[in-house]
């Protein structure tokens, strides 16, 4: 286990340079420069500009200098922004996605986790086949089009919630919502086809003949083993969750780090795109891990190799 | 007695999955209108032109200030800013919209079982070599990659890309004919080691000339990318790609390309899974025992036998793979003007929410309507391939 822990950890580290360095010939490859624009440059500004940022280097001393920036993270000053370091912009903007994605996926737990143990058990119910069909629309409608319905509806057409502005938990309600519906339609399934299979199975029965109660069976015993697909959807929702909270920031005009990071590359402005890039590939992988750890946790059947 | 087992007619498995899918009413209903909507963006945009003479690029000569026009019998979606017909506009970027999602899904299938099936096949260390290259492109947060790439290589830049396309092909060709030859020398070192008799003394000439073959090959092709690259068949194609394309349709490609990198992954596994389960099995073994060729065994007793999995999941990648050309419409790193697909248009939509609500409303809900379609026939195939998942 704790082998298994190590060895994985060695392997987030390599991968995030990886796509660093996708991401960095990606960026040096194409055409064009951060202050190439409408506007020309005289030829003595571009030679100032590009000696500056080591432009003028040969590419390999350059590839070298921003490895070695980013493994000791510390990715500059942003282009754009001038005089404020990545780091701290990353630090100022995270805190608005960060609350929307851990809120959406909180929502999206709760709602899918009971709806797919109540139609799973309530199986060919009137509740099973209009939850899974509500599932089936909330799959169906993507995040970009269900934020703008809801905002016409419930802020332009009954005055009860702010159709954009961050601050106070009324503005969080529309965000949240937009972005919790696909996971909670997701988690709804899964959890529903999770438990359906494992209340068919041996042990549950083996649980309800020596005499427990319902409760028990299904909360000690069935959810445990009926949740495993759930678990190990997390790693690619989040994944997911960050490009819909790109989306969701764009609709609702929240100030995260999808909006920066969208900005940032049209901006081309390397050093933010890179620090952007490295934060939130560490994220993912280091989630993904703990994810594989609490399998564990979770189903005692299955074992680490 | 003889005569009566002749009368019945054993059902394929296909047809037998045929009748279960009419059965499910939802996935009967997706079909339907699926092909409903395919046929409606075919010819739709042709009915429309011909009756009224609305285009999807057609802006209208008039002089009032509000071009918006909500919905009526002229016009049937209404008009979005600059006059132009909306109904028309929805059928065009439903062409594109749905061609995108087939073609990337295609793309996926050819890569995707192929990549799955020769590393289930091989087995033994290449297939742990090219499942491990899988996990890892698996971990990279594409999306970030696929929206530095559509936006630094978008409009005038693709022109580079295309400049390079020759040595991207022979780079990537020589690539995999070096693996090849690896696996094929270590292969040829492994005999030579475990057998007694091994390479040396076994096959002296052969297993030398196929080395010395295949470095030839492999250098001839080098050579020849060297030529060229040298010469100006990448400029040429970026000449003509530029007088010949417009900008709008090399985005479109760039999308292709961008979607089918990443969407072949999953069924490279599924079809891996399915291969390792069959490749033990009898009629596979009569196979090679009576000299059929890897490479026929893999694609003519191996693959179809593994259809069904990959049949349910190219369903399934379909809508996928249109709602993330949507989502990368609706950033403006997708299709540009003058073509549009939903998610441009949602996104123009957004734009004038609160007083053209209809310019999001109607290629939203089409949208919707056709993954919602998509996802109840991709459910209904899987329940009509594995039975065994109905029982529940």
């Amino acid at each position: 286990m704790l082998t298994f822990i190590i060895r994985r950890l060695l392997i987030v580290i390599p991968m995030a340079l990886l796509v660093v360095t996708v991401t960095w010939v990606l960026i040096r490859i194409a055409p064009g420069n951060f202050y190439s624009g409408e506007k020309k440059i005289p030829a003595a500004i571009e030679a100032n500009i590009r000696k500056k940022y080591g432009l003028d280097q040969p590419w390999y001393k350059q590839y070298g200098m921003m490895m070695s920036n980013v493994i000791r993270g510390d990715f500059g000053d942003s282009l754009k922004y001038q005089g404020q370091s990545v780091n701290e912009i990353i630090i100022r903007h995270l805190p608005y996605s960060a609350t929307i994605g851990v809120l959406a996926y909180l929502l999206a737990l709760l709602v899918g986790l009971a709806a797919g143990t109540i139609a799973a058990l309530k199986q060919n119910s009137l509740f099973d086949y209009g939850s899974m069909s509500i599932a089936m629309l909330g799959l169906s409608v993507p995040n970009f089009v269900l934020g703008p319905i809801l905002i016409l509806i419930f802020a332009f057409w009954v005055y009860v919630l702010p159709p954009a502005r961050w601050g106070g938990i009324s503005a969080l309600v529309l965000p949240v919502i937009t972005l919790g519906a696909i996971y909670a339609a997701y988690i709804a399934r899964l959890t529903r086809a999770g438990m359906l299979e494992v209340l068919r199975s041996d042990y549950i029965r083996t649980a309800r003949a020596k005499g427990l109660d319902e409760r028990t069976v299904l909360f000690r015993h069935a959810f445990r083993g009926g949740i495993v697909p759930v678990v190990s959807f997390t790693g690619p929702a989040l994944a997911g969750l960050l490009a819909g909270t790109v989306v969701v920031e764009r609709v609702f005009a929240i100030p995260g780090l999808g909006n920066i990071f969208i900005q940032a590359v049209q901006n081309r402005d390397e050093p933010l795109i890179l620090g952007i890039v490295a934060f939130i590939s560490i994220m993912i992988l280091v989630f993904n891990l703990l994810v594989d750890i609490s399998y564990g946790f979770i189903d005692p059947r299955i074992r680490f190799e | 007695m003889d005569q009566a087992l002749e009368d019945i007619k054993g059902a394929s498995p296909w047809s037998d999955a045929w009748k279960r899918l009419l059965k499910n009413s939802l996935a009967v209903f997706g079909l339907i209108v699926l092909i409903v909507m395919i046929l409606a963006v075919i010819v739709g945009p042709s009915i429309i032109e011909w009756t009224t003479g609305y285009t999807y690029d057609l802006v209208p000569a008039q002089h009032e200030l509000v071009k918006a026009m909500p919905p009526s019998i002229s016009h049937p979606f209404g008009t979005d800013d600059l006059g132009r017909d909306l109904l028309a506009r929805v059928l065009q970027g439903g062409r594109i919209s749905l061609m995108v999602g087939i073609i990337s899904t295609f793309v996926s299938l050819v890569v995707g079982v192929s990549y799955g099936a020769i590393a289930g096949y091989v087995g033994g260390k290449m297939d742990n070599l090219m499942m491990r290259i899988v996990d890892i492109i698996y971990a990279i947060p594409y999306m970030l990659i696929v929206i530095v790439l559509l936006a630094v290589f978008g409009g005038p830049n693709t022109k580079a890309l295309v400049t390079w396309i020759p040595q991207i092909v022979a780079g990537s060709l020589i690539f995999i004919l070096g693996i090849l030859l690896a696996v094929l020398i270590y292969r040829r070192m492994l005999a030579g080691f475990s057998s007694t008799a091994g390479l040396a003394t076994q096959y002296p000439v052969k297993g030398l000339l196929i080395v010395i073959l295949a470095s030839a090959l492999l250098g001839i092709i080098y050579l020849s990318s060297l030529a060229i690259g040298s010469t100006s068949l990448g400029p040429s194609l970026a000449d003509w790609y530029g007088t010949n394309l417009s900008q709008g349709v090399s985005q479109i490609f760039l999308l292709f390309f961008a979607l089918g990198l990443v969407s072949w992954l999953t069924m490279a596994r599924v079809v891996r899974g399915q291969i390792l389960s069959l490749k033990n099995q009898e009629f596979v073994i009569a196979a090679k025992a009576t000299g059929v060729s890897p490479f026929m065994i893999i694609f003519r007793h191996l693959i179809p036998n593994a259809l069904g999995p990959v049949i349910v999941y190219a369903t399934l990648t379909v809508p996928a793979v249109m709602l993330t050309e949507a989502f990368l419409s609706y950033l403006g790193l997708g299709v540009q003007a003058p073509y549009a697909s939903w998610g441009s248009l949602s996104f123009d939509g957004v734009k004038n929410l609160a007083i053209f609500p209809w310019q999001l409303i109607f290629p939203g809900v089409t949208m919707a309507l056709t993954l919602f379609s998509l996802n109840f026939l991709g459910d209904g195939i899987r329940d009509a391939l594995d039975p065994q998942t109905r029982k529940f």
